[in-house]
């Protein structure tokens, strides 16, 4: 057994040491590993190309699909962004992303094999598709539209949210934690010119998969347009993720297990490993939890549905939550079901008997939230 | 406001700052506050809210009587004796406006009461065609409530249109008004009745969905309604100077005045809790009495500004257009007070607006 000690007190400003003393004498080393933890993504060998063009893809993707509220969006180009080819991609959906518009387009690979469950994602964003042919109508009950700016379908749901927050969960959160889970089994030894160790490779993929830059302040509200700024989840640690102090813990816990990994001092990867894990699967329910309690302030149909909406993505990222999830299958479930309600429905109820359901399982299992 | 109270207010001071946190996740903050929150909530239910409700009822029944006596023989003079209470009711309406949460959100009662200016070639083709459909909750934007009534009864040659070709139409869309204005503000009753009441007066907490939290963004939406599309938009405020007078409230029977006065009249209620424990109370307990005193004085600028608009206010946006900006710029400074001033001081999050950027 190990005893960590954490020498020096500021997390974000300065650089700290660990020194890791051994309790046990038969199997821990003779001199404790002392490394330090760069207070930036600073490692050598650090290469994560392809997390870097599937986040750009899906920002290119989703804000694409939201161009369905002033025009009817092509099933083709739909195909065209989801497998990326025919150069799909072009500059009104991908500027101030961290790779320009011909790098995504040349990557040589789409967000169809980078993302679980891709065929139902698929289908989503298919719907979206659909549904952008009625961007000129008022949407009623039974009836896809506008309500307000927001476009949504005959039951008030905004299919580009469920398609840009579940890849969250399906693309980030999935890549990330098989990413964690292969690093274990990975080797540590043979160091490749460029990408390190096949453990650090997959531990630098995993943090490319978080979308967040290698100097990222999570104390700093980024403009967008900012080429390195937080994306995806990455962007949702500052928006939904602040009470739980989501940015700095996850961040943090990346630069301490890759330091970890190159002093070889496997406790602290793992501990790191289970920290991300944790932190991002409660960064989704804090952002569930945020959106479940947003439209019971509101009497605005536009705001209701759209909240709904991105709660509803979220929920439907957590079914990638790790195996280690305190989340039973029992409340997914319920959460999923309760989503399932026809919005209208949902927002004609004036006690929101719903929405605070899904705030109690949330808060229940993970705690304070917001 | 009592001055009984001032043990309160010391203690209250203790526990609020002696959790600081509690009060911004909505935590309740001990007993003597929960029992002061009580009573005040039951206050405004039952003293202000379900009253309320109750008056716009009665006045709604009084105009239809008018209505139908104006439908069955469309003359000046029938119109003539709908004007007070048309005015009557829409002055009412007011009185429940800032009650935009629970029941009356649900039903999306002001959503159709109240969604202005009036879409007149909408309200046109759909009396033209017979093809119209009222319970589109999202549809109803502005073809009915009281908007289109004002259109329907007072426009130019309203009386003239009552007895042209599209006469039964006309008189058929006027029914189907009131039937769905009757519909949606029963149904708001009985929600309270059944059960939203207790719910409203049990809730103690101030986070989002909370009844303190309801009413404060309430309070914030109204101030930002009266700021904007009451008096702001028509005024030029959104359109670089330029007056849209026929986009103001009221616009067709010239009560923009009279509804936005009333409008602001019964936010200041809302506010005090009129006879009872209101928001006021809640601050000074909560040791804003500095705060309180502000926004008192506030409401006062701005209903006297209000006050020295002269009427028709459509015709004022012109002809009297520093009397308008300085009302315009009374209530922008009641709406900063009660949007950050109050709602901080209150630990209510404003939710009303969608400020998401995505």
């Amino acid at each position: 057994m190990l005893h960590r000690k954490i020498l020096g007190t500021s997390l974000i400003l300065g650089t700290f040491i660990l020194t890791v003393a051994s309790c046990k004498k038969d199997d821990a080393p003779a001199t404790p590993p002392v490394y330090t933890v760069p207070d930036t993504y600073n490692f050598e060998n650090v290469e994560y190309a392809e997390a870097t063009g599937s986040i750009s893809m899906w920002a290119g993707f989703t804000s694409w699909l939201g161009k369905g509220t002033g025009r009817q969006l092509s099933a083709d180009s739909a195909n065209y962004l989801w497998n990326n080819t025919n150069n799909a991609f072009t500059a009104e959906t991908t500027t101030n992303l961290p790779i320009v518009t011909t790098a995504i387009n040349t990557l040589g690979f789409g967000l169809v094999t980078k993302v679980s469950d891709a065929a139902t994602f698929k289908q989503l964003a298919d719907s979206m598709v659909k549904v952008s042919a009625s961007f000129s109508v008022v949407a009623a009950p039974g009836v896809a539209g506008k309500v307000g700016t927001r476009l949504v379908n005959y039951s008030g749901v905004e299919f580009n949210q469920l398609v840009a927050k579940g890849l969250m969960g399906a693309m980030q959160i999935a890549k990330i934690n098989a990413l964690l889970d292969q690093c274990k089994k990975d080797d540590n030894n043979t160091v490749k010119a460029g990408t390190g160790t096949a453990m650090q490779h997959s531990w630098d993929l995993a943090f490319g998969y978080v979308g967040i830059p290698k100097d990222y302040d999570s104390a700093k509200t980024y403009a967008n347009t900012e080429v390195n700024r937080p994306l995806a989840i990455g962007g949702y640690f500052r928006e939904r993720g602040r009470t739980i102090q989501a940015g700095g813990t996850i961040f943090t816990a990346f630069r301490k297990g890759r330091a970890a990994i190159n002093a070889k001092d496997y406790t602290g990867r793992d501990q790191a490993i289970a920290t991300i894990k944790e932190t991002l699967e409660k960064t989704l329910a804090a952002a569930a939890y945020a959106y479940a309690t947003l439209p019971q302030g509101s009497s605005d149909l536009a705001v209701k549905f759209h909240a709904y909406s991105e709660c509803y993505g979220f929920v439907l990222a957590l079914k990638y939550r790790a195996a280690t999830s305190k989340l039973t299958a029992a409340n997914y479930q319920t959460l999923l079901d309760i989503m399932k309600t026809n919005f209208y429905e949902l927002s004609a109820d004036a006690t929101n008997a719903k929405l605070k359901q899904m705030q109690t399982i949330l808060t229940t299992t993970y705690g304070q939230l917001q | 406001m009592k001055s009984t109270r001032n043990w309160l207010i010391a203690a209250a001071g203790c526990l609020l700052f002696g959790c600081g946190k509690d009060s911004n996740s909505g935590g309740s903050t001990g007993n003597s506050t929960d029992v002061f929150k009580k009573n005040m909530l039951v206050n405004y239910a039952d003293t202000l809210i379900l009253p309320s409700y109750s008056d716009l009822q009665a006045k709604l029944i009084l105009l239809e009587t008018a209505t139908e006596a104006f439908l069955a023989a469309p003359s000046a003079v029938t119109q003539q004796a709908l004007k007070l209470p048309f005015k009557n009711a829409y002055v009412s309406y007011e009185g429940i406006s800032a009650v935009y949460f629970g029941p009356g959100a649900s039903q999306q009662l002001n959503n159709t009461f109240n969604t202005f200016p009036t879409a007149v070639t909408k309200i046109e083709s759909g009396i033209q065609s017979g093809n119209y459909n009222l319970a589109l909750v999202i549809a109803s934007d502005s073809i009915q409530g009281f908007p289109a009534l004002d259109y329907l009864f007072f426009s130019a040659n309203a009386v003239q249109q009552f007895n042209g070709a599209t006469a039964n139409n006309r008189k058929k869309y006027v029914k189907d008004i009131f039937a769905r204005m009757k519909l949606l503000l029963t149904n708001t009753q009985n929600q309270w009745a059944a059960g939203y009441r207790d719910v409203f007066v049990s809730n103690l907490q101030t986070n989002v969905g909370s009844s303190i939290g309801s009413l404060v963004n309430q309070f914030a939406f109204e101030m930002d309604a009266l700021k904007g599309p009451r008096i702001g938009w028509p005024f030029g405020k959104q359109s670089n100077g330029i007056v849209f007078a026929d986009k103001c409230e009221g616009y067709f029977s010239a009560y923009t005045k009279d509804l936005s006065i009333a409008n602001l009249t019964a936010l200041k209620k809302y506010y005090t809790g009129g006879n009872g424990n209101g928001i006021d109370d809640y601050l000074i307990l909560l040791g804003k009495q500095q705060l309180n005193s502000d926004v008192l004085a506030q409401f006062n600028l701005a209903l006297n500004a209000l006050n020295a608009i002269p009427d028709p206010m459509s015709a004022a946006f012109t002809s009297n257009a520093a009397l308008v900006e300085t009302a315009y710029r009374e209530t922008q400074k009641l709406l900063t007070l009660i949007k950050t001033d109050v709602a901080s001081a209150t630990a209510v999050q404003i939710t009303y607006m969608d400020n998401d950027g995505d």
